[in-house]
């Protein structure tokens, strides 16, 4: 366990009770709690690139496909925020409309890395996201109709 | 063992086909005559079936339990004679004239039923052990359990699970939303799957005329061709045993909507009058059937209607070669519950979409001819025509199809002199045309097969079997898909409680026209074809035994693995940016044990039937589990004082993998049944309490809630 390790090597039994002495006692003062909440995602994402089953393995990234992303926490919990999201993703078209998929709901992103959501119309994604810097990256795994990968920047 | 004709005949084949101007040409052949009887009552034993081993001759005993078998020649035969539920018997006769006195057959009664003339594994009549797991459920238990339907009895099968009401076998399945069924349904031997969603309709099938079903699971397309990539289901119908019957049934029930669940005022019920009669009219056994069930569903927007007319007759019935004919209609409206409503009232449908309706018919008409049987050979033809119309009554769609097969399947078996060989070469031509509003373009399909395959007699307690199947699947507009599949399989029996069995095969699935050719939107999503879909294909290998001990105990195991490749799935379309379609895109593994055991707790008192079902799964491209498919599935039927009393339970555990949505709670399954039944008058009364503990669970599909408690009351009379 962290923090007893050295007493095997302590060449003295006072020395070692004292130190575990010192060692309970300043847990009870300050405890160890390592910060495992989540980070907070809030704000507002453009799209950097978007990989799905989708668009059969290729990656899109803008003007092929541009799009926003709006995420608000609206709670933590232990590792645990969720929040509420707005999504919108153009794809154009050269001969014809194009495709837009805009939808809102709601999301979980948990200090383990791992995401879910579900969005108003029932759809619902599971997988893990990473944010570094101001890149967020969601990877969606299941349901696995649905694999994809998005990279947003923020804004 | 004496086998006929042991005379060292040089090439048997030539000789088969040699003897077959004798054996229609004798004046006075050897007849053996004689009577089936149930040893415990004495009473006759109608419908036993008696075949002389080694030879294609067989028949059924009468309603008097009476059978006569024409024999080629004098000599030693082994005369075998089976019956449901019986020990079957073999004798050494040795007939010698016409004027032989009638043999005397008594068949001691068996604590279970335990298959042994089995005819889908091999398309023969060859008695004893076939190189593959095979599953039976007599008419007899169909009766026993009180069902409506034949989906209400397979659950029980051994290597049978059912997902939103799709069978699957051994976890080859999965779900597949009604399109491509990798379970083959046949009916006395005709493919039964609808011409374009190439989907099982249990609508069609038989529920008061059935012998007996065959579930030959793994792999059988060496000898049945397309879908036979999970398993073979063969529902046969009941021989012919003379004289005038009819059988009326009817039910009544009512679903128990759990009170926090309730949607209607209305009470939900189901009800069913069914009968059949059976007449000799002229030279042929005739059977009709005429049957009108409804129920309102369990679930809001679950009404159906259903009309199923069925005729059969028998031609020769009493000979070695009866020519069968059935036409078999079907009528259904059906309302449609696509997803519930929410998981806080899982009953309901949205708003939006109640009075969604289809109406679907099916139209099977089919013959199985045999217009040549010697003691050597044996000719059968078994042209059928399918004609399927479905028609959706959605707000949103109103899709439509309509198909009609026609096809014809020709096989011919040769029994060598020395009984060791029974060869089977057989093709089979195919031709479906459709019409519909959603297939693009709409394409006509042609399917040509040829097959052959050997049966080997090693020695008493060896045998073998080796075959291969080719199969051309050309659809217009798309590139031909050809599929070989052989299979080789060995049985060894070290003792009469023991048997040991081996195989490998390989089994194929054309894409149906569903799967190659839909261009509609579902629920918003667009669905398009895909013209390079191919077929998908699987090997298989199995190895298993089938053990006694007295007569109280019986077990089966077998340990089996798939290889498949090209699996057919929904996936995203590579033309079109969010759009769908069928694709050719995971090859997979599934690995597993497949267990049954039937104990006598106490021989006549309590019974005790468990099967048990262990299935690991993997998508090879992704790594995970296939999805809808539970490790662990567990059923047991206890009956007590001969099915007075009869308690079934299912067991399932969560499926670790959907496709839809994959956040929802899912669970493992707990389902018991309650049954009870006697007799008043010459009437049967059998009541059912269905789901007794009111479980509420999702069946296997995301958002598909499983049946509520019913309680069903089924009074049959015959006559």
């Amino acid at each position: 366990m962290l923090g007893l390790e050295p007493r095997r090597f302590a060449s003295s039994m006072i020395v070692s009770i004292f130190a575990a002495v010192l060692l309970v006692a300043g847990c009870e003062e300050e405890p160890v709690e390592p910060d495992e909440t989540p980070p907070d995602l809030t704000g507002s994402y453009t799209l950097v690139s978007f990989t799905s089953t989708f668009t059969a393995g290729d990656t899109l990234t803008p003007p092929a496909a541009s799009g926003s992303f709006a995420l608000e926490q609206q709670s933590v919990l232990g590792q645990e925020a969720t929040g509420t999201l707005d999504l919108m993703i153009t794809f154009p078209s050269d001969t014809g409309p194009g495709t837009t998929i805009e939808n809102g709901g709601v999301y979980t992103n948990r200090f383990d890395g791992t995401w879910e959501q579900e969005f108003s119309t029932g759809f619902q994604a599971l997988g893990t996201y990473t944010l570094q810097g101001s890149i967020l990256t969601v990877l969606v795994t299941e349901p696995e109709l649905a694999v994809s990968t998005t990279v947003w920047r923020k804004q | 063992m004496d086998r006929p004709g042991r005379r060292g005949t040089p090439g048997w084949i030539v000789s088969a086909l040699l003897l077959i101007p004798v054996s229609l040409g004798a004046q006075e052949p050897p007849v053996v005559r004689g009577v089936v009887i149930n040893g415990e009552t004495g009473e006759p034993l109608p419908g036993a079936g008696v075949l002389i081993r080694s030879t294609p001759l067989r028949t059924s005993a009468g309603e008097d339990g009476s059978f006569e078998i024409a024999l080629p020649g004098t000599g030693t035969y082994t005369l075998v004679v089976v019956a449901d539920g019986f020990r079957t018997v073999q004798r050494t006769i040795q007939p010698t004239a016409a004027e032989d006195t009638p043999i005397r057959i008594e068949l001691e009664r068996l604590l279970f039923e335990v298959p042994y003339l089995t005819v889908t594994a091999n398309r023969g009549t060859r008695p004893g052990d076939a190189p593959t797991s095979i599953a039976v459920v007599s008419g007899d238990e169909l009766n026993r359990r009180n069902v409506t339907g034949l989906a209400e009895a397979l659950p029980f099968a051994q290597g049978v699970t059912f997902n939103a009401g799709e069978m699957d076998i051994r976890g080859s399945s999965g779900i597949s939303r009604g399109v491509g069924s990798r379970v083959l349904m046949l009916l006395d031997g005709h493919r039964t799957l609808g011409g374009v969603t190439s989907a099982i309709d249990f609508g069609v099938m038989p529920i008061l005329d059935v012998e007996r079903i065959e579930i030959v699971k793994g792999p059988h397309s060496t000898l049945w061709g397309t879908n036979a990539l999970g398993g073979v289901v063969n529902v046969i119908t009941r021989p012919p045993l003379g004289g005038t019957r009819t059988v009326v049934r009817g039910y009544y029930g009512l679903f128990d909507t759990p009170g926090h669940l309730h949607f209607s005022d209305e009470r939900l019920s189901m009800q069913g009058i069914q009968i059949q009669h059976s007449q000799k009219i002229g030279g042929a056994h005739t059977t009709t059937f005429v049957g009108r069930e409804g129920s309102d569903g369990f679930r809001q927007n679950g009404e159906m209607d259903r009309w199923h007319v069925r005729a059969k007759a028998v031609l020769r019935a009493e000979s070695a070669a009866p020519w069968e004919f059935f036409a078999s209609w079907k009528l259904q409206d059906l309302e449609e519950f696509f997803t519930w409503l929410s998981p806080d009232r899982p009953l309901e449908v949205d708003p939006d979409y109640l009075d969604d309706w289809k109406r679907d018919s099916d139209l099977i008409v089919g013959l199985t001819a045999r217009p040549l049987v010697t003691s050597r050979l044996k000719l059968e033809v078994r042209p059928q025509i399918q004609h399927v119309r479905s028609q959706n009554h959605f707000r949103d769609s109103d899709d439509f199809h309509r198909s009609t097969r026609y096809g014809t399947d020709l096989q011919m078996s040769l029994y060598s002199s020395s009984g060791r060989h029974t060869v089977t070469v057989g093709g089979e031509a195919a031709y479906t045309g459709v019409s519909s509003n959603f297939l693009e373009p709409n394409p006509s399909v042609t399917d040509l097969a040829l097959f052959g395959q050997n049966e080997i007699e090693f020695s008493e307690r060896l045998h073998g079997s080796v075959g291969v199947r080719f199969d051309t699947h050309r659809a217009s507009f798309v590139e031909n898909d050809l599929a070989l599949n052989p299979k080789i399989g060995i049985v060894y029996r070290p003792s009469d409680r023991l048997s040991l069995r081996t195989s490998i095969s390989r089994g194929y699935r054309a894409p149906s026209m569903s799967e190659q050719f839909t261009a509609t939107t579902v629920f918003g999503f667009r669905v398009v074809p895909n013209l390079e879909l191919r077929g998908e294909s699987a090997w298989a290998g199995e190895i298993g035994a089938t053990a006694t001990r007295g007569d109280r105990l019986w077990f089966d195991a077998g340990i089996f693995w798939s290889e498949y490749s090209g699996l057919i799935e929904v996936a995203a379309g590579t033309e079109e940016i969010f759009t769908f379609q069928f694709r050719n895109v995971s090859e997979a593994r599934i690995r597993g044990l497949d267990t049954g055991v039937r104990v006598g707790v106490i021989p006549n008192k309590l019974n005790l039937h468990t099967n048990y079902l262990f299935l690991d799964s993997r998508n090879l491209g992704n790594g995970r589990q296939l999805a809808y498919r539970s490790r662990h599935n567990l059923t047991t039927t206890m009956s007590a004082w001969d099915d007075v009393i009869g308690l079934d339970m299912r067991y399932r555990t969560r499926p670790e993998v959907v496709l839809v949505y994959p956040l929802d709670e899912r669970g493992n399954v707990t389902l018991v049944d309650l049954r009870l039944s006697f007799g008043v008058m010459n009437v049967d009364v059998q009541t059912k309490v269905a789901n007794l503990l009111q479980a509420e669970y999702v069946d296997i599909q995301e958002r598909n809630p499983g049946a509520s408690r019913s309680f069903r009351v089924t009074v049959t009379s015959r006559f």
